[in-house]
């Protein structure tokens, strides 16, 4: 590297000063927009995404209580137990009874006068549905629909086999 | 490379300027102004593109300030911003052929003198055989001999080893060396 070629970059390459236009350019240029102005209400960029996650969740948990209201749920083990739920929330009289291999695990309203009964037997949750027979008399439940292919297990639920 | 500006601490000046202080944004960029357009200017040569290029750096440093964290020294990031800008251009843009505008105003000066013209083409011979450098040779040189950055400091704000510094110079000066053998 020769102490000539380093004298000529020093001089041809040396520092000028800007010219004056510079600033005239780049004051016009500095809209409110590309200005890094302070935040006012730094919390306001965030009101927006903040609104529409709280409507989210709102509108969730309002539709969850929805559910809930239209289809009362009821979890418990005891026959008992569900049985007089039903009756007094659906208006099934539904005389469910303890049966070996086979443990209730709740109930749901579907609507008046439907009802499901969740049970569990050989370790697989099953379902039947049950209805209150119309104009029967005295109202007898009865087997609508059963999502287990042990249809004695759903009779247990009931009936002593 | 950390600046000093009088009166004024560099904090309390990038705090009023994030404040959106006016008079802050005019004592940053007069703290920067020549640098930053003649980092522009001798990587170009050519002063419309350099005011182009200055411009967008100065409107790309107020409106980025607050991403500033201070990692690095202000003048380290003013660096980056310049020479960010002067390699976007030329890959946005290729340049018609530079003026010889400072061998025309030495024509016009009325103190213009055999020696003074002499000067004057040497220089130009020798911006013109930058000119012919690879983006990130010339960059290399420009930072060099235009702001006598050390190595470190042109690694820093290339961001790259002081030996690819020193290679990129090394290999500068090979190559002006054979272009302007001639001379």
């Amino acid at each position: 590297m020769s102490d000539w070629m380093d004298l000529q970059l020093a001089h041809s390459l040396a520092p000028v000063p800007a010219p004056a236009a510079l600033w005239e350019r780049v004051d016009a240029a500095l809209i409110p927009a590309a200005v890094a102005r302070p935040r006012r209400f730094p919390t306001l960029r965030w009101a927006v995404p903040c609104a529409a996650a709280a409507a989210v969740v709102l509108l969730l948990v309002r539709a969850t209580a929805i559910e809930l209201r239209a289809h009362p749920t009821y979890a418990s083990n005891d026959p008992v137990a569900v049985e007089h739920w039903l009756a007094h929330e659906a208006g099934i009289p539904v005389p469910l009874r303890p049966a070996p291999g086979v443990r209730i695990t709740g109930a749901r309203v579907e609507r008046p006068g439907v009802a499901t009964v969740g049970y569990v037997v050989d370790g697989r949750p099953e379902t039947i549905t049950i209805s209150r027979a119309p104009g029967a008399l005295p109202a007898r439940p009865v087997l609508v629909a059963s999502t287990s292919s042990r249809f004695d297990a759903s009779c247990k639920l009931c009936h002593s086999l | 490379m950390t600046r000093t500006v009088p009166a004024i601490s560099e904090t309390d000046l990038l705090a009023a300027c994030r404040r959106g202080e006016r008079d802050a944004f005019r004592t940053l960029f007069e703290t920067y102004q020549d640098q930053v357009y003649s980092i522009a200017l001798r990587f170009t040569g050519d002063p419309a593109l350099a005011m182009d290029i200055a411009q967008d750096t100065f409107l790309k440093l107020f409106s980025s300030l607050p991403d500033f964290r201070g990692d690095a020294a202000f003048s380290t990031w003013v660096y980056r911003l310049v020479v960010n800008a002067c390699l976007d251009h030329r890959r946005r843009s290729w340049r018609l052929a530079p003026l010889a505008d400072e061998l025309i105003a030495v024509l016009r000066s009325p103190a213009n003198s055999l020696e003074a013209l002499l000067h004057s083409e040497m220089r130009e011979r020798v911006r013109a055989a930058v000119e012919t450098l690879s983006p990130d040779m010339r960059m290399a040189v420009v930072l060099r001999y235009t702001e006598g950055l050390s190595y470190e400091e042109i690694a820093e704000v290339m961001d790259c080893s002081a030996g690819t510094v020193a290679s990129r110079l090394n290999r500068a000066h090979k190559a002006l060396e054979r272009k302007l053998s001639h001379v």
